[in-house]
């Protein structure tokens, strides 16, 4: 009962509590750029935005792309929010997406090198592991550099999304490119395929697996002694210290735990829609996924539900903006405006949220601070 | 210093504060203070931490804003917003912590934030007035060193040149002599003569040493408790006297206490030595012990080495030297959970930074260090929530915990009621040993007398009970065996039987056996 209770005040906090209308402002401040700018280049902003939701939740087609768009970034966002909420700021989920790709990719093509092209339920399993492995192994190094010799690890992730991207495009335009395809670089089919849960549609089961991560996010932060200590660090570092709690442990757990979700999402993005590695891979209408779900999170409060709703939102923004540079031609840049002024806005945010600037804002008002 | 008397006294004096006002959300931290400084004039402000000193002086400064009072210069009023003010009034102020930029050369970092309006700067010129003005005042340092590879005594004397280059003719050294060895302090001392006699500018000296207040000062103004005690002439007052009015509180209550029967040794510290942030010797081997069924109180003025020392015990700091022994175990440098396994709980000084999360619910805080205890997990290794709210709302009431909810957020408890909680929470785990540091800080009467209460309780039960307090009244009342903490050293070691509040005093202001 009790925990029953403490989710519904959870529900209520993200939804009536201050983070959540800053959010909500965040998106309204964001649309309402975007239509200054659409309104500036001579383009009607409401027909736009009619496009942009009907593209986005108006029919069937819609819903379930952005239900696969939302995927990807759901799951990046929850591993990137226990990683905010213990204060490791991995911005390198882009990096870990690639390489649990490329991890996944080689089992596969070494796989069908080996045993034809008829792969099943182990070979899924097996390269799923791999993905989670690599991806998880990728964001280790930065992890251990920040636990040993406290470097930075937004400098090192930022860095290591370049490695993990040029050694993709090294692999796929070279050793592992695929013969048939002469004007995309890219490897062959990889097998096994997932099959599809929905007909006539590209939805799959990787939007389930997202579903149901949300809630062993949720409970992993609420109810195990090691999400108790990840928020511990992440609030107050000298509170763990005193608890007895090792600091780098965490950071590396932290890490560890983001890098193999991004490489979950790099392993769906593969074997349930894609089908292929190529550079293209996870990359949506504002630019990798791993990046975006930064945002993502961030939006989302670091809390699984609100980390769910806000990447529904970020999906459904991708595919509907798609659909309406389609059907009332406003130009791509455009397009990116508008998204990257709503990514600027949910930064600024959350750095409005900061206690620094709250403590700031409070001392203007004369309200003093010791 | 003996020839002093060079200090005139008028109805007009230099600097005077005059009934100075200021409130931090409910704390009043300066409560109507009056200051009056001379020219040529070296002022102590003496006082124990958060007395109100460095508040005071902010306030000067501009770095706060007053909520009431006058601040007079040479008879006229004037009004400081910000250190560019004071800067242009001629008020300079060396922080505790520096504030100069590393990678910047002396000369750079003194002209720093005061370049010309048409934007050239005279190197030369610049560096012929640093010249001059380190022969004059004897502040040697290398206008042209970078600031990073000073020594923290050449900083200061950086910090104290800044200060003069921007023409300050009232200069506050806040607590200078804490980051110095005793050589640098004698010559900071010499400068301040040189400042004060024959420059005749005016020296506010922040300080809780009574030996540095005696051997520099013209006057002393005592604070506590954001309140003047009182403003003598140096000569005309004893360290003695200082001590009682710096540290001195009536005796609220009398505690009963049982007759002392120790038993055997659960701390043993030996020749334990260790540094500070700074990477300064701040606990020079110490060596005590603590058994079962005594108080042993550590009095002194804080930052004299206290927070080191518990840090050290703890696992919280890297012991350099000696030995932390812990129930006949060896458990110097073990990890903080270690030495908690081996039966120490812990109250920390400051419980907003160590001892709680105000950002999660009180529950959470209720199980902050004993977080992996697996009688709080169901058998699937989960928290579970019904036997941690019954936990917590058990210690809650057995500690007299007034609250709404344990849910509710920590950061509405007020400071008595979270000091109850953490005692609870330390004494649930029923450590052998428990430290306390600072246990009534910022706590009001109530529930200290609870927290005196509980602490005498546990020490009859069996445990071994490590003190540390600045509050010397506090330290009397509950202790079995006194020692007396000044610069990292034990300076004094008494039975509270027969224990001289007086003499204890004195050698927390550094002064030994006269």
């Amino acid at each position: 009962m009790t925990s029953r209770s403490s989710l519904r005040k959870t529900v209520g906090r993200v939804i009536f509590g201050f983070d959540f209308f800053s959010s909500i402002a965040a998106i309204l401040i964001g649309f309402v750029i975007g239509g200054v700018l659409m309104t500036l280049s001579g383009a009607n902003a409401l027909l736009a935005y009619e496009q942009l939701f009907l593209g986005a939740v108006g029919d069937l087609f819609g819903v379930t792309e952005t239900l696969i768009r939302t995927c990807p970034l759901l799951i990046i966002g929850l591993g990137l929010a226990i990683a905010f909420k213990g204060n490791v700021w991995n911005i390198g989920a882009d990096g870990q997406f690639f390489f649990g790709a490329i991890g996944a990719a080689g089992v596969s093509l070494y796989l069908m090198d080996h045993f034809g092209r008829d792969l099943g339920v182990v070979a899924a399993l097996l390269t799923l592991a791999v993905a989670l492995a690599s991806g998880s192994g990728f964001a280790l190094i930065p992890g251990y550099l920040k636990a040993r010799w406290r470097v930075n690890e937004i400098i090192t992730t930022i860095m290591l999304n370049y490695v993990a991207l040029y050694l993709t495009q090294y692999l796929v335009s070279g050793p592992w490119r695929d013969p048939q395809t002469i004007t995309f670089a890219q490897t062959p089919l990889l097998m096994p395929m997932i099959p599809k849960i929905l007909a006539g549609t590209r939805l799959h089961v990787g939007v389930l697996f997202g579903l149901a991560l949300v809630v062993v996010v949720y409970i992993f932060m609420q109810r195990t002694t090691t999400g108790f200590s990840i928020k511990v660090v992440g609030k107050n570092l000298n509170a763990a210290l005193y608890a007895g709690m090792s600091v780098g442990r965490v950071s590396i757990l932290a890490m560890g735990i983001s890098g193999a979700l991004a490489g979950l999402a790099a392993w769906i993005e593969i074997y349930c829609v894609q089908h292929r590695l190529l550079t293209g891979l996870g990359i949506g209408g504002m630019g990798g996924y791993g990046y975006t779900a930064v945002a993502v999170a961030l939006l989302g409060m670091n809390n699984a539900l609100g980390v769910l709703f806000s990447a529904i939102f970020f999906g459904a923004l991708d595919v509907g903006a798609s659909a309406m540079q389609l059907r009332v031609g406003i130009p791509m840049a455009l397009v990116s405006g508008i998204q990257g002024t709503m990514v600027l806005v949910v930064v600024a945010r959350a750095f409005l949220a900061r206690p620094s600037v709250i403590r700031w804002l409070k001392s203007r008002r004369g309200e003093a601070i010791w | 210093m003996a020839d002093r008397g060079h200090v005139r006294y008028t109805d007009v004096p230099f600097l005077e504060m005059r009934g100075m006002v200021k409130r931090f959300s409910g704390v009043v931290a300066s409560d109507h203070i009056d200051l009056k400084v001379e020219k040529g004039e070296v002022h102590c402000l003496l006082g124990e931490n958060g007395a109100g000193k460095t508040v005071l002086m902010k306030l000067l400064y501009g770095l706060y804003r007053a909520d009431r009072g006058q601040i007079f210069l040479g008879g006229k009023e004037v009004t400081i917003n910000s250190p560019r003010d004071a800067i242009e009034l001629g008020i300079g102020m060396v922080h505790q912590h520096f504030t100069l930029v590393p990678p910047l050369t002396v000369a750079d970092n003194l002209i720093l934030g005061m370049i010309p309006s048409y934007g050239l700067i005279h190197k030369k010129e610049v560096e012929q007035k640093i010249n001059e003005l380190s022969k004059r005042y004897g502040l040697k340092v290398n206008p042209r060193a970078q600031t990073w590879q000073l020594s923290v005594g050449d900083q200061q004397r950086v910090e104290i040149l800044k200060a003069l280059f921007r023409g300050a003719e009232l200069l506050i050294l806040d607590e200078p002599t804490a980051v110095l060895t005793s050589m640098e302090v004698d010559q900071l001392f010499a400068t301040i003569q040189l400042l004060t006699k024959d420059a005749g500018k005016a020296v506010i000296f922040i300080t809780h040493k009574l030996n540095e207040t005696m051997a520099i000062s013209d006057r002393v103004t005592v604070l506590r408790d954001g309140k003047v005690v009182t403003t003598v002439e140096t000569s005309k007052t004893n360290p003695r006297e200082l001590a009682k009015w710096m540290v001195g509180r009536e005796v609220l209550f009398r505690l009963e206490k049982t007759p002392f029967k120790p038993g055997e040794v659960v701390l043993e510290v030996k020749g334990l030595t260790t540094l500070d942030d700074l990477g300064l010797t701040k606990v020079k081997g110490v060596s005590f012990e603590v058994r079962q069924r005594e108080i042993f109180g550590i009095a002194g003025v804080a930052g004299n080495g206290q927070r080191e020392l518990v840090e050290a015990i703890t696992g919280l700091r890297k012991v350099i030297k000696g030995n932390v022994i812990v129930n006949r175990a060896d458990v110097t440098n073990r990890s903080v959970g270690d030495i908690m396994k081996h039966g120490v709980g812990h109250v920390p000084e400051d419980r907003y930074k160590h001892g709680l999360v105000v950002q999660l619910p009180l529950y959470e805080n209720c199980i902050l260090d004993n977080y992996s205890n697996p009688e709080f997990l169901n058998r699937w290794k989960l928290y579970d929530k019904r036997t941690i709210y019954d936990y917590a709302n058990r210690i809650a009431k057995e500690y007299d915990v007034v609250m709404p909810s344990i849910e509710i957020e920590t950061e509405v408890l007020s400071g008595g009621n979270l000091q109850k909680l953490i005692l609870a929470r330390e004494l649930s785990r029923s450590p052998s040993l428990l430290i306390v540091n600072q246990p009534t800080r910022g706590v009001d009467v109530g529930a200290t007398e609870f927290v005196h209460r509980k602490l005498l309780e546990q020490r009859d039960a069996g445990r071994a009970i490590l003190l540390i307090s600045a509050e010397l009244e506090e330290i009397l009342s509950l202790s079995d065996r006194i020692a007396v903490i000044y610069e990292g050293e034990i300076v004094g070691l008494h039975d509270s039987e027969n224990a001289n509040m007086h003499q204890i005093a004195s050698e927390m202001g550094g002064f030994r056996k006269q």
